[in-house]
């Protein structure tokens, strides 16, 4: 994981088709190239959140959350700009309006601990069949649909 | 920001998970005085979650607020879904783990540092 730039798309379940999701991981792929000259090593997962399990501000919401991992304690002035250049390409190619996008770019650190613990709400005794549940539908995703996505739920 | 996410066993009835957010979306408003429209809610289902809990909660929230703050949220929050879930405190597991302002875009704009919310919405 130490040298995978992580970038985690949480969206409700349908409402981005295959090619628009292709389409933005070129997109957010050539941010990474503009911004830190990173080219490689740049791996994106959609979270696909079925209707009725989403809420903002009380009600049902379909805001668009994109995670993007950085280099560790990255200047605030690059880092802002880069978030500023994923939200323009989202709001640009989804026609998402610009409040129902979340765009952070974190401390790629901080996304590997933020993980874990995500990891860590699991039982210890499940942890590995879940890991392996997960692992298999990224793949199954990839191959058939070209991009690496799963589901918010684990069942 | 912030983003809850609620994670159980099953999958929760509609009503239930509106409880769970309106619940939520107080909870940290009341304590942090933030704006609720900001406040993300989102449901994992069919978690295996750890034997001694029903509902694990995960919030991201803007750094900023001192350990009492986080102190009290967690209380509350433990409180009220265990209420929500006809169980303990107990078996409610809350964990919180801040994330700059900085560090995030909402509405187009960069998020403000806790308490200069009045003059960020100013601004809008």
């Amino acid at each position: 994981m130490a040298n995978t730039t992580i970038i985690l798309c949480s969206v409700i379940r349908d409402d981005l088709d295959d090619h628009l999701r292709l389409s933005l991981e070129e997109g957010m792929k050539s941010c990474y190239t503009k911004h830190f000259n990173l080219t490689s090593g740049i791996k994106i997962i959609w979270i696909d959140i079925p209707h009725g399990q989403a809420y903002q501000g009380g009600k049902l919401s379909s805001t668009a959350t994109i995670l993007a991992s950085v280099e560790n304690q990255l200047p605030s002035t690059q880092r802002v700009s880069f978030i500023e250049d994923i939200c323009q390409l989202w709001h640009q190619q989804t026609g998402k309006p610009k409040d129902q996008l979340v765009v952070s770019a974190a401390d790629r650190e901080r996304v590997e601990f933020m993980l874990g613990l995500s990891r860590e709400r699991v039982a210890k005794l499940w942890r590995i069949p879940v890991m392996a549940k997960m692992m298999t539908r990224l793949l199954f995703s990839k191959v058939k649909r070209g991009y690496f996505s799963m589901d918010i739920n684990l069942s | 920001m912030p983003l809850y996410t609620v994670s159980t066993r099953k999958s929760l009835p509609s009503d239930t998970k509106e409880k769970i957010v309106k619940a939520i979306t107080k909870v940290h408003c009341d304590i942090t005085e933030a704006i609720p429209e900001f406040v993300q809610v989102v449901f994992s289902e069919g978690v295996p979650l750890k034997s001694r809990v029903d509902i694990h909660l995960l919030g991201s929230i803007r750094s900023g607020r001192n350990d009492e703050t986080k102190s009290h949220l967690s209380n509350s929050f433990k409180q009220i879904l265990s209420q929500i879930m006809l169980s303990t405190s107990e078996r409610v597991e809350c964990i919180l783990s801040d994330v700059p302002a900085s560090w995030v875009m909402e509405g187009g704009r960069i998020l403000p540092e806790p308490g200069d919310e009045d003059a960020w919405l100013a601004r809008a």
